[in-house]
């Protein structure tokens, strides 16, 4: 039973039973503590936790419900691109619950329940499943036609998602250029080392990365990962030319690197409100917080675009870890490694109590590690590698059993999946790169010939090696992407020539560099990476969730494929698949290898849909940026002014009235 | 089958599915597990047929359809470069109107607007045309006159159309600013309660399904490389997959539109831009109508998912880029908060573009061309979607008897070189 | 946006201009037939792929000029002197390819070579732009 029922049961409140001693590593600060409410209960947390994690350390689950059959819904990759734990922040809809840090006071509701997250009444979906296959909804409703209207009044009952409110502040938050002659995308070790070798060729560097620290996969890498991290978080401090963003996500790359990134963080007041030492600005846009910043309780998150034309930019996401497809993989309790790698290092959570996991690679094994440390009962590991698979999982509102491959039921309440990676190649696709499939390693590749010249890639998604040789080839890049750069200054200035002088004395340390130097370096040596065999697992034996946003199974996969919708693209859109709010990172590769395994063709055959910008989603206000209203006075304006005349406002003119 | 405004022969016999869609359906074959045929079948391609459409989108799929069902003509081939409906026919943002502004405008879209009103029950596929009222809105007075005008001439067409003030606009859009405060005030709207939004592809796969049951052959992944012209006439069509003999090819492709008509050496008047559009996460329902501003060149709507459909005016410049642009959201962003404040929070979730050729007038080219045998339905702007319907039962008409349709007698490509261009500028430049 | 080559105001974004569009030779008014004039008014050639195009900078210098791009890529290379009349004459020298990618990185591949283009350009243009905008 969760915790919050044993709390209720002892008419207590909830407590962390699931918080683990410190970890080393861990991001969570235990001298203060916070406390924040979960459909009207409170619950205790530390500054650095995310909302998941703190409700994972009180015991919960269950998040949310799913779109179509409202099925219970868990924990899945702790990140920001976690499916079920999508919650609403007062009157912010569709929060990220796995990313979003707790701040004191805060409000938190799951969505889209009635009565109930617990007893929800649209659960009854689940036994019309059979019926209501993807696409139903084109087979049916047409007659007769004056009833369409209340059809689709029912359809839209069933809507899943947070809601808006016609109170909302307008918010409109101020926005910001940036001219970085590099811009990394991607704060794990790869990024973090061209950064700095970027930065020590005298390039001016910005490094973006999603999570709330830099480090990447780093941060759960034991004592050695986090030795290494140190020694590359001080060498990037080390910089003076190297602007770090974190909690930022780069949206997209257009046409002439021309970057979107979108800075996350609380911490800074939304436009015209009052900060710490300014005086009194204009009516502030947004929220107005009372008091100075710094010390108001509740922070309301604010984005706030970063718009940059890089010269070069530095492709450096890592992979995003792949869901396997079966019977039950999306119940609560089902979980992937890198999700409980970080539970239990950042957050000093334990994911449950007795474990089954099917690893088919080393992190899968170092999530085991993890798991024996925090003191979970591994009570079966299946390794992929040598034929072992998982069948199935059951129980109802979590995971309860387990079968194996070899018929055995198991009981456990925490099953765990490292299957394999995606490449997340947006940024990528956008500069003209079309990936192409590694049977060898189980995924997609840049296509290094096909990129623009003022795209570079590192780290895992370009390929595999220990650390030393992913630092090597990142570093490798970065003092590239810095030559380029140089290069790119220097032939702007000349493709302009009235402007040439003026352009040299206004460029950076880059353009200096390269006005200085008579002879231009030669490129770099790029060392190659290996790639490593990885067992190609999308999906088992068993029917299961392929998105999970969007509650559409490898059987509705297979029968659109059967009713002609036999391309990757027809399937999608008639399934919804990849269409909800993770657009894909999950669930591509994924439905890729079962529109294959159906239509007989192979994976790099049949092709992937598209990725498109933006790279994570990204508010309308955050978007619009402030509204700057102009003003507009006649010359005569002091006159009439003088002279007593009333104002009379036409358009954006003030004319004088009388 | 009634008898259409521009007296055309009525279908013969109804389309013969190869199993009919309906709820008894999903729960008969719920119950015993059994999976539906294919939607339209897959046939190998042959090396002649009567007529050759380039291009599967709603224009090509529809005239297929209309050959085979009102002329019976089904001795046809749609080829398709890419996948059915993967041009703009499967990237427009959905939305039906008829409110135009020139009578032959009105009359030509309202035809539309019938025959999707049909369209479920003539295709038994669920193409979800929710008729909820489509609103322009006027910010300043020269646009609420260009309104009344265009209410006006819909009212004389028997199209539903009239000019309503700020607080009915205000009851239909709970959201909307219409405060005198606001940057653009709203003056007013045009307000169309035929007008609405339908999901694209299934009107795609709908007409695929009919044409396909009718007999029509649908040829995807196979793209035109050449046209063979000899002697001022069509002889046939190379592609990648082999060539095909012919006399009758209608180019109904949209971004490729002047590819193709070079191929068989029709020069016309069309430059291709992109459109872009976005869509934002789902949010629980609370937009029941289009609202469209011409002034703020933005439209927006909700689809029964939740999620909100924005498109603005093309890009600034020809491209036949589909990547989007951030200029492109963000200006959109901007305008959507003039007009709704409150949803300053609800995110935006993908942004796409497809490709459009403008002419000179907004209107299409439609018809023949000097090249006997090679027919033409490009031009389309950002208004080919909800013609879909009414230009390929033209064209089919156009083909089977040789004549051109008084209906698009304005839109033949001769009406450049004899300077007879049709005026649909304020009701077209902003498509939506 | 994309970045233009704008010779008098260095690389800008193409939000400061204004597209005017496919470089068309204008018939003589006093000569010409109709048809011939509705063709120089309407038809344009719209390739997928490079083509020569003149850009006004509406918000900075207002010189119209000339520029090579790739309509799907978007990448942007400065017209070459030689295709622009008045070069010499404006005396703009121009360096030796071996600046490299010398154009607006577009999406894909490498630009041409660096060249005078925009002051020549912009002289160049001068003549025919006027007509064409």
């Amino acid at each position: 039973m969760s915790a919050r029922a044993a709390a209720q049961r002892r008419g207590s409140a909830p407590v962390a039973a699931m918080r683990l001693s410190p970890q080393p590593g861990e991001v969570i600060d235990r001298s203060r503590e916070l406390s924040f409410s979960w459909n009207g209960v409170e619950y205790p947390a530390y500054h650095g936790d995310t909302i998941i994690s703190a409700l994972a350390a009180a015991g919960e689950r269950v998040f949310s419900r799913s779109l179509k059959y409202h099925r219970p819904r868990g924990l899945l990759t702790a990140g920001f691109h976690d499916p079920g734990c999508m919650v609403q922040v007062g009157d912010e809809p569709n929060v990220r619950g796995a990313h979003r840090l707790v701040s004191g006071g805060m409000t938190v509701g799951s969505q889209n329940t009635w009565p109930s997250l617990r007893f929800d009444a649209k659960g009854v979906n689940r036994l019309a499943g059979r019926y209501l296959t993807a696409g139903f909804y084109y087979k049916t409703f047409m007659q007769p036609r004056a009833l369409w209207p209340a059809y689709e009044g029912v359809l839209r009952r069933f809507v899943n998602a947070g809601s808006v409110s016609p109170d909302t502040a307008p918010g409109r938050p101020e926005q910001r250029y940036a001219h970085p002659d590099v811009l990394v995308a991607g704060g794990g070790p790869a990024g973090m080392a061209a950064a700095v070798a970027a930065a020590r060729a005298g390039a001016h560097v910005m490094l973006v990365e999603e999570d709330h620290q830099l480090g990447g996969h780093l941060r759960w890498g034991g004592e050695a990962g986090l030795a290494a991290l140190g020694e590359l978080a001080a060498q990037v401090a080390a910089e003076p030319g190297i602007e770090v963003l974190t909690d930022a996500v780069v949206l997209g790359r257009y046409d002439g690197n021309w970057i979107a990134v979108l800075e996350r963080g609380p911490g800074r007041p939304a436009a015209g409100a009052a900060a710490p030492g300014d005086s009194a600005g204009p009516v502030a846009a947004g929220p107005v917080a009372a008091g100075p910043v710094a010390a108001s309780p509740v922070v309301a998150s604010t984005e706030r675009l970063v718009k940059a034309r890089a010269k070069t930019l530095v492709v450096a996401p890592g992979l995003i870890e792949r869901p396997y497809v079966f019977a039950g993989n999306d119940l609560p309790g089902v979980m992937l490694s890198t999700a409980v790698r970080r539970l239990i290092n950042l957050y000093a959570v334990k994911p449950g109590e007795r474990a089954v996991v099917l690893t088919a690679n080393a992190d899968g094994d170092a999530a085991v590690a993890d798991l024996k440390r925090a003191g979970v009962d591994i009570v079966r590991v299946e390794d992929a590698r040598l034929g072992g698979d998982v069948v199935a999982a059951s129980g109802r509102g979590g995971v309860r059993a387990v079968e194996v491959a070899d018929g055995t039921r198991i009981l456990c309440d925490l099953l765990v999946t490292a299957v394999g990676w995606t490449a997340p190649t947006a940024l990528l696709n956008a500069s003209g790169d079309r990936p192409v499939y590694s049977a060898r390693a189980a995924r997609f590749f840049p296509d290094l010939a096909r990129l623009s010249d003022d795209v570079l890639v590192t780290g895992g998604i370009a390929g595999d090696g220990g650390l030393a040789e992913l630092t090597q080839h990142a570093t490798a890049i970065g003092t590239e992407a810095a030559r380029r750069a140089a290069r790119i200054a220097r032939a702007r200035s000349l493709a302009c020539p009235a402007s040439a002088a003026a352009a040299a004395s206004a460029a950076g340390t880059v353009g200096a560099v390269a006005a200085a130097s008579s002879a231009e370096p030669g490129p770099v040596a790029i060392p190659g990476l290996p790639v490593d065999a990885h067992p190609e697992l999308f999906a088992g034996r068993t029917h299961g969730m392929v998105d999970f946003s969007e509650d559409v199974s490898s059987k509705d996969l297979l029968g659109a494929v059967a009713e002609g919708y036999d391309s990757v693209e027809l399937a999608k859109r008639f399934t919804t698949a990849t269409m909800g709010p993770l657009q894909g990172k999950l669930e591509t590769i994924n439905a890729v290898a079962i529109v294959a395994s159906a239509t007989g063709q192979s994976i790099a055959e049949t092709g992937t849909t598209t990725w498109r910008p933006p790279y994570a989603p990204v508010t309308l206000g955050a978007l619009a940026g402030p509204a700057h209203q102009p003003v507009r006075y006649s010359p005569m304006q002091p006159w009439h002014e003088a002279h007593g005349a009333a104002p009379l406002v036409a358009g954006a003119w003030i004319r004088p009235d009388r | 089958m009634q008898a259409s405004a521009n007296g055309h022969r009525p279908g013969r016999g109804r389309t013969r599915y190869p199993a009919r869609y309906s709820a008894f359906g999903l729960l008969r074959r719920g119950l015993v597990q059994q999976e539906w045929p294919p939607a339209w079948r897959s046939q190998p391609m042959k090396d002649r047929y009567d007529v050759v459409i380039v291009g599967g989108g709603v224009h090509g799929l529809a005239a297929a359809y209309y050959l085979a069902a009102n002329h019976g003509i089904t001795d046809v081939a749609v080829l398709e470069q890419g996948y059915l409906g993967s041009g703009g026919s499967g990237r427009n943002t959905a939305i039906l109107r008829s409110n135009y502004l020139t009578p032959e405008g009105v009359r030509f879209y309202d035809r539309s607007i019938k025959l999707y009103q049909r369209l479920a029950a003539d295709l038994d596929f669920n193409v979800m045309f929710s008729q909820r009222g489509h609103l322009t809105l006027a910010h300043s007075d020269a646009s609420l006159r260009t309104m009344r005008w265009r209410a006006e001439v819909n009212k004389i067409e028997g199209v539903d159309s009239d000019v309503i003030g700020p607080a009915e606009v205000k009851r239909l859009v709970p959201f909307l600013d219409v405060s005198a405060a606001a940057r653009y005030p709203v003056l007013g709207a045009l307000w169309h309660p035929p007008g609405g939004i339908i999901r694209h592809d299934a009107v795609v796969w709908g007409y695929a399904r009919g044409a396909s049951a009718r007999g029509v052959h649908l040829h995807q992944n196979t793209e035109v490389t050449g046209i063979d012209v000899a002697d001022g006439r069509v002889r046939g069509v190379r592609t990648s997959r082999g060539d095909i003999a012919t006399r009758v090819v209608l180019n109904a492709t949209a971004g490729w539109s002047t590819l193709i008509s070079d191929m068989a050496g029709v020069a016309m008047p069309v430059q291709t831009f992109p459109l872009q559009a976005a869509v934002t996460e789902p949010v629980k329902p609370f937009l029941s109508t289009v609202v469209v501003s011409g002034t703020l060149h933005v439209y927006v709507s909700q689809t029964d998912r939740g999620e909100l459909v924005f498109g603005a005016s093309v890009d600034p410049f020809t491209s036949y880029s589909t990547r989007g642009s951030l200029e492109f959201i963000e200006g959109l962003a901007g305008h959507v908060l003039e007009l709704m404040p409150a949803l300053t929070k609800v995110r935006v979730l993908r942004q796409w573009s497809g490709l459009c050729d403008m002419t000179p007038d907004f209107s299409p080219i439609m018809g023949r061309t000097p090249v006997d045998g090679f027919l033409t339905d490009v031009g389309w702007g950002t208004y080919g979607f909800k013609a879909g319907p009414v230009a390929g039962e033209a064209m089919a008409e156009c083909i089977a008897s040789g004549r051109t349709p008084e209906i698009i007698a304005a839109f033949g490509l001769a009406r450049f070189a004899d300077g007879a261009l049709v005026g649909e500028k304020g009701a077209a430049a902003v498509g939506h | 946006m994309i970045l233009l080559p704008c010779a008098w105001c260095g690389p800008r974004d193409a939000a400061e201009f204004q597209h005017v569009g496919e470089v068309v030779t204008r018939p003589d008014p006093r000569t010409a037939t109709p048809a011939q004039w509705r063709a120089y008014l309407y038809l344009r050639a719209n390739p997928r792929g490079w083509t020569v195009e003149t850009w006004y900078h509406r918000m900075g210098c207002r010189r119209f000029f000339k520029v090579e791009r790739h309509t799907e890529t978007n990448e942007v290379r400065p017209v070459t002197a030689a295709e622009v009349p008045g070069a010499a004459a404006a005396g703009v020298a121009g360096p030796a390819g071996a600046a490299g990618p010398a154009g607006m990185a577009g999406t894909a591949g490498t630009a041409g070579t660096a060249g005078p283009a925009g002051a020549a350009g912009a002289a160049g243009a001068a003549g025919t732009a006027g007509a064409s905008g």
